[in-house]
């Protein structure tokens, strides 16, 4: 359990730029998570710390998207907070919350995000420069590019040439070239980029990790 | 991207939707909401989600954005790292694709083309035309021989998906094959689900590209390709059973290639499946039903002037004309069908079909009798009573009682009994069945009667049907003898019953001979007594013919009023045919008044019977003519043809009375001539007036000519032959001056002023105006339901029109306006008056006017003096050819014109507020620029800066915001440099501002407000709606400007809690949904917190009472202000709802508004109101502004804040 908690806490993905700078006062005072808390939480999540382990993945996840959805650059910290805010009233949430998880932390998630919005407007009073898109510079690019392309080497080989087939057009001509590839492998136009979602989000995860490991790498050095 | 939209629909979410979403440029909260929350529980629909956003990624990286998308995509979507990650994954997903491409295994690499050699021998002249040629003959040859569209495969997958089914009933493109009608799909069959798929993806891929194609291809878009596309993916639509989207992507297809066949005959076959869809019993079709076999037979008829020999319309047609309950043109149908095809299986089926059409016959007195006595001996009590009902006609003899009294009196003594006791069982059936003793006290009179009486009586019903024979024959004069006679001998023998039945034939004949109103006189009497001793047959009788007579003194109310007299004693004796003749007369009042739609309901319910044996072949004639003449008013000639067609040949061959025949071949006259088929129907018209000549009796002479006359008057006018046009019109009116019948009247006085007006007879155009002005307000008050006003002078407001344009022209600018004014908005200002009272009728309720109770509207001389100084009205004429557009203020009257055809203006309207829904900024602008140029330069310059400016729009321009339009000047919107308000009329202005000026006396700071917001209702009983959190939230932070004010949010906003509120309260602000009813607007309703009917707060329930307290009232929902508009009485709406209550100033929307906008708009309105002590119109005014200078450029948009506008009178609050 406690090997799961330094897992899921410190060393869960950390947003890399900008960590609260956009955190209102009542939100840097708060209290820090503790172990009992989290014990508490992933009991609340899930009969069984694989189950809840997964369920908290996917909270998180899930939160990240709504937060990037009200186009909100800080997405992953905002999670992170609501995830926190969560945790430490999850003693009284076992006993007295009956529902879906995931609205609970969906609406602290709300919350947290109009605090945010506060920040923000006060922060543009203050004539603070706007989030940049620092660090996203070429040699990134050509890193990531690297990552995608042994990422891709690990893919099981139909999927890799579906992949190819998939993007080899652009444009107009694309319709065209899918429609023939959903008719070659016998799947609907739909499921065909169903398909290809998953082995995106494969892929997105496997570059992640593989840009984090290089640039660790590369630092180092 | 299209192939994926069934997928996406899922979710219920569209595409686009979640396009929105993404690009940050969804503004409805609550559907924003939605995705989040789907988001978070559904792995289905965060795959949908992840498939339109790599979409979206895919749409940018190609550059097939647009410039406003783009821009969202940039600022928006990559604002976060995570999405911009994503795009870099696409982006490296794709140089990984083109890298890789050689090395997939299976895969040769394609020769790039070398440019630089081709340009080389291009350049080069001698070979350059050769190559050129020889690759578009190249092309030519693979074009013709191997190219198959999106639309051809598509289809090709959709014959797959359904292949060995027949999908319907008629003939379409979908069927290849035959398919016998017995192996119609049910639901346990099934659908190759993966061709489908593909179908469904070409199909929708078909259509997207061309959609696209004919935005980006220039000259180069064939409209062929995409007719193509639209009419396979309706016929997608039409497997699937989606029969009105299926219409929808027909009728683009049909506008792409206006000249094709087969699209017509397929939306032929769509109505008709439609139509079927929602049918009862054999030809138990609804209004609605109706109308679509109608447009059915319409689209069927254009697909075979295009092609006559095309065999699925030939089909269709006969099948259609089935379902039409017309047989013998659908027999004749089949055998022109079979003259084309008489080999296919399809001929077979057609051949069945056309020998299961039984001739129809309708059952004659003395079948009637036997089935009846039959019915008696068998003891069947049920059916004997049931052939009595079906079979009440007494002018050919088949009223089973008569006929029994008739056997009674003249059979032998032998034999008398038996019809007597024949006859009281039918007395007792009467009376127990229906609590009516007529028949059995006449029965119990006849088995009483001496022997001598019973001589006397014979020689009565020798009279009486000496009577009937003569009325048969159309002779109603001469069968006023009889009739007489008969009656004097019933009186003779003390046979009180036949007495009165002999009174109500005689009151027939004298209607007949024009002494309408001795008629009339006559059957009222009849009509008390018959009440008095429970008579109820015959009382259903008596109200029937004192209808017939209201409706030819043209008195359509209290026609309609006896008809259901009529129908209510039909009701409570079961009288099957005195309740489907009932029915059958409404529609013809309701045709007279334009209500169309009514008519055509209670059609629906007479047209199933009209080939029962038992029918009267009179009553049959009567209902075919109707409908016809409905459908040539809802200008649906084909269907209206086919139906007078049918009542032609049964006046020709089955009706003795020649004044049947007169007036088919006049009304086919008529048809043929909306059709523009002149000869022939200038053919009919001319034989309809020798008929008439023929008539035996002067009266029905004299108007079965005066009706042929004026068919024949309106084909030569149509003609543009004026000088016979008038000569006919003339003589019309020449006919009809001198009787008492005067349905025609106005039509021909009508008739000679458009005549007068293409002559430019100045002498003869200012001698009927003040006629035809006099008619009209005659029409006004014989017409008390205000619906039936409104649609009656919708129709007819031409008149006014070209009377407006006449002095207009004549430089008669007053003369004109007062006209003008005199037209508008007048259901309105009676309304002010409070003689009218709500009634209801199955179920819709109607706004019924005491007679005498039309008010006159001021004329301009004493509007000006009325005007309060700090205001000027810009009120507006829409008239065929241009738009007048009068400035009066207290010290000014001028007049402006902008020659513009209407249909131009309509359309610019139209097409600006659709750039406006969609947001389309380049469009919405130079439309604004371009109607400010048509409607607002002219009269800018002259306008007072300092005061208030309301605008009386007239027709479409009820529909414009006036706000939104772009001086060219200044190149500002119109909300920045004017106080802009909206009032229906001159003279609903004045009433608003005196209203306004009754509730002045409230100090700002005392005002007390009722807030709504927000209600929760019943959402079994409006499906689509969603709650309205914001609507909650606007209303609370509005009531903090006003103390005390109080609050109905979510349950709290109940029906009768705004009731008890709302008459307490100075400002009302209503923040919830509004959802419109085709049917009436009388019927359109806030959805307020309650539980079924509970949940409507409809416009008839506002109508309580006059509102005395409150001065102003917002209505923040969706299209308050106007739902649709009658030329003349104008808009029609919630907001119209609280003028008539005594509201001066009512803020309402012009169209379907969003939600939070629409509460930011709301909150700075009330706070400017209360804050800044400005008053209604100028807090609009800055509020808008306010929306309009906003930082966020999607607010800005008129989309946002231009729908609002106040309408009502001159307020100092």
């Amino acid at each position: 359990m406690f090997f799961f908690f330094i897992t899921r806490t410190l060393f869960r993905p950390k947003p890399t730029k900008r960590r609260n700078l956009f955190l209102t006062p009542s939100m840097v005072k708060k209290k820090d998570v503790t172990k009992e808390d989290f014990d508490t939480l992933l009991q609340w999540l899930g009969p069984n710390l694989e189950i809840a382990g997964q369920k908290y993945e996917k909270i998180r996840e899930c939160l990240i998207r709504v937060l990037t959805g009200r186009g909100c650059c800080e997405a992953e910290e905002l999670a992170d907070e609501t995830i926190d805010r969560v945790t430490q009233k999850s003693s009284w949430l076992i006993s007295h919350y009956n529902g879906e998880p995931i609205l609970y932390f969906y609406g602290v998630a709300h919350r947290v995000h109009l605090e945010w919005l506060r920040g923000e407007k006060k922060k543009r009073n203050l004539q603070l420069p706007p989030p940049s898109n620092s660090g996203e510079d070429e040699d990134d690019d050509e890193m990531e590019y690297l990552c995608l392309e042994d990422c891709i080497e690990t893919l099981p080989q139909d999927h890799r040439q579906l992949v190819a087939e998939y993007y080899k057009e652009d444009g107009r001509n694309k319709i065209e070239c899918r429609r023939e590839l959903s008719r070659k492998s016998g799947l609907s136009i739909n499921a065909l980029h169903i398909k290809i979602c998953r082995i995106r989000a494969v892929l997105g995860k496997c570059v992640s990790n593989c840009v984090a490991a290089k640039g660790v790498t590369e630092r180092l050095l | 991207m299209g192939q994926d939209k069934k997928e996406m629909s899922e979710s219920g979410l569209g595409q686009y939707t979640l396009r929105d979403y993404f690009l940050g440029t969804l503004k409805d909260e609550t559907i924003h909401r939605l995705i989040e929350r789907k988001s978070l529980l559904e792995d289905n629909f965060v795959e949908e989600l992840l498939i339109v956003e790599n979409q979206l990624i895919e749409d940018y990286l190609d550059d097939i954005l647009d410039e406003s998308q783009r821009k969202c995509f940039e600022e928006f979507y990559l604002s976060s790292p995570d999405r911009r990650r994503q795009m870099k994954i696409t982006r490296y997903l794709r140089k990984y694709a083109m890298k890789a491409e050689p090395q997939i295994a299976g895969h040769t690499q394609k020769a790039k083309p070398n440019f630089f050699k081709w340009r080389r021998l291009v350049l080069s002249p001698a070979p350059s035309f050769a190559a050129i040629f020889l690759i578009v003959a190249g092309f030519g040859i693979w074009w013709a021989a191997y190219y198959q569209s999106d639309a051809d495969k598509g289809l090709a997958q959709l014959h797959l998906a359904y292949r060995g089914q027949r999908l319907m009933e008629a003939r379409t493109t979908l069927n290849v094959d035959y398919v016998p009608l017995e192996n119609m799909r049910g639901e346990t069959q099934t659908v190759d689900e993966k061709a489908l798929k593909r179908a469904t993806s070409l199909l929708y891929d078909s259509t997207d590209n061309s959609a696209r194609s004919s935005q980006t291809l220039g000259i180069f878009y064939s409209a062929k390709y995409e007719a193509r596309s639209r009419h396979a993916l309706g016929l997608l639509y039409l497997a699937q059973k989606e029969y009105d989207k299926s219409l929808a992507e027909f009728r683009i297809a049909s506008d792409c290639d206006p000249n094709d066949a087969v699209i017509y005959s397929d939306i032929g076959a769509a109505y008709l499946a439609k139509a079927k869809q929602g049918k009862g019993n054999e030809h138990d079709y609804t209004d609605k039903g109706l109308e679509d076999l109608a447009l059915s037979l319409k689209n069927i008829q254009r697909a075979l002037e295009l092609n006559e020999s095309l065999l699925d319309a030939l089909f269709n047609k006969a099948l259609v004309l089935e379902e039409m309950n017309l047989p013998p043109q659908a027999q004749e149908a089949w055998q022109k069908y079979l003259e084309k095809d008489s080999v296919s299986p399809w001929a077979d089926e057609a051949r069945q079909k056309s020998e299961a059409i039984k001739p129809v016959k309708s059952k004659k007195a003395d079948e009637i009798l036997q089935d009846f006595l039959a019915a008696y001996e068998a003891k069947d009590h049920d059916k004997a009573y049931l052939t009595v009902s079906l079979s009440r006609e007494m002018v050919t003899g088949k009223l089973v009682p008569q006929q029994l009294i008739f056997l009674f009196l003249t059979a032998p003594d032998e034999k008398k009994n038996k019809y007597l006791q024949a006859l009281q069982y039918v007395g007792r059936l009467e009376k127990e069945k229906s609590n009516d003793p007529f028949f059995y006290e006449i029965a119990d009179f006849y088995s009483r009667a001496s022997k001598e009486k019973l001589e006397i009586l014979k020689g009565a019903y020798d009279a009486l049907r000496k009577g009937y024979e003569f009325s048969q024959l159309g002779k109603n004069k001469s069968a006023f003898e009889p009739f007489s006679t008969a009656r004097r001998l019933f009186d003779q023998a003390g046979n009180r019953w036949e007495v009165m039945l002999s009174d109500y034939w005689i009151a027939y004949c004298e209607s007949y001979s024009d002494h309408i109103r001795q008629s009339s006189a006559k059957l009222s009497e009849l009509a008390d007594l018959c009440e008095k001793k429970n008579y109820k047959w015959l009382a259903a009788q008596v109200y029937y013919w004192l209808a017939t007579n209201e409706n030819s003194l043209k008195e359509p109310s209290k026609a309609l009023r006896y008809s259901e007299l009529s129908l209510k004693f039909s009701g409570e004796t079961t009288d099957f045919y005195n309740t489907k003749k009932t029915y059958s007369q409404m529609a013809e009042f309701q045709i007279n008044v334009k209500q169309y739609r009514e008519a055509l309901v209670n059609m629906a319910k007479v047209m199933p019977v009209i080939n029962i044996p038992e029918y009267s072949e009179r009553q049959k004639w009567r209902d075919l003519d109707r409908i016809a003449r409905l459908f040539l008013g809802m200008e649906i000639y084909d269907a209206a043809a086919a139906y007078e067609t049918e009542a032609f040949a049964l006046s020709q061959n089955q009706i003795k009375d020649m004044s049947f025949e007169r007036v088919s071949l006049a009304t086919l006259g008529r048809i043929y001539g909306a059709q523009k088929k002149y000869e022939d129907a200038e053919a009919f018209a001319e034989r309809g007036r020798q008929v008439a000549e023929k008539l035996p009796e002067p009266e029905n002479r004299q108007k079965g000519i005066g009706f042929a006359l004026l068919q024949l008057a309106a084909l030569k006018l149509e003609r543009n032959n004026i000088r016979e046009a008038r000569d006919y019109y003339e003589q019309t009116a020449a006919l009809y001056s001198s009787m008492e019948f005067k349905l025609y009247r106005y039509e021909a006085a009508r008739g000679r002023l458009l005549c007068y007006l293409a002559e430019n007879d100045d002498e003869a155009i200012q001698r009927i105006i003040p006629e035809i002005l006099q008619m009209f307000e005659k029409n006004r008050n014989s017409i008390l339901e205000e619906q039936s006003r409104d649609t009656f002078f919708d129709k007819e407001n031409d008149i006014y029109d070209l009377i407006i344009n006449y002095e207009y022209n004549r430089g008669n600018y007053e003369r004109a306006f007062d006209y003008a004014e005199s037209s508008r908005s007048r259901s309105l200002l009676d309304l002010q008056k409070n003689d009218w009272e709500l009634v209801f009728q199955r179920g819709i309720p109607w706004i019924v006017f005491d007679e005498n109770t039309v008010v006159q509207p001021l004329a301009l001389a004493d509007i000006r003096p009325r005007l309060p100084e700090q205001v000027q009205l810009v009120y507006y004429s829409v008239l065929p050819d241009k738009v007048l557009i009068w400035l009066i203020a207290k010290d000014k009257f001028e007049t402006f014109s902008y020659k513009i055809s209407s249909q131009e203006l309509g359309a610019n309207v139209s097409a600006l507020i659709e750039a406006i829904k969609l947001k389309d900024d380049s469009k919405q602008r130079e439309l604004s620029y371009l109607l400010y140029r048509i409607l607002f330069k002219p009269v800018e310059d002259r306008l007072d800066a300092g005061k208030d400016t309301f605008l009386i729009p007239d027709k479409i321009l009820f529909h414009l915001p006036f706000a939104a339009l772009i001086s060219d000047k200044t190149q500002k919107y119109l909300v920045a440099g004017h106080r802009l308000g909206y009032a229906p009329s001159a003279n609903m202005f004045l009433i608003s501002s005196e209203n306004a000026g009754n509730k002045a006396h409230i100090a700002l700071d005392r005002e007390k407000l009722l807030s709504i917001g927000n209600p929760v209702f019943d959402k079994r009983e409006f499906p689509g709606l969603e709650p309205l959190p914001s609507a909650a939230k606007e209303s609370r932070n509005i009531a903090e400007h006003y103390p005390g004010a109080t609050i109905l949010l979510t349950h709290k906003a109940t029906k009768q809690s705004i009731k008890e509120n709302i008459s307490q309260a100075d400002v009302v602000q209503l923040a919830a949904h509004y959802v419109t009813n085709e049917r009436s607007s009388l019927l359109s309703s806030f959805a307020v917190s309650g539980a079924g009917t509970e949940s409507r707060w409809a416009n008839y329930e506002m109508l309580d009472g006059k509102l005395e307290k409150p001065r102003l009232i917002i209505l923040s929902a969706c299209q308050t202000g106007i739902e649709h508009y009658y030329n003349g009485e104008g808009m029609i709406g919630a907001g119209r709802t609280f003028l008539a209550l005594g509201v001066p100033l009512v803020v309402s929307s012009q169209w379907g508004v969003e939600t939070s906008a629409t509460a930011e708009l709301m909150e700075k309105f009330h706070r400017l109101r209360k804050k800044e002590n400005l008053s209604t119109l100028s807090a609009l005014q800055q509020a808008q502004l306010e929306m309009l200078n906003n930082s966020d450029s999607i607010r800005s948009r008129p989309f946002y804040w231009a729908g609002f506008i106040t309408l009502g009178g001159h307020a100092q609050f």
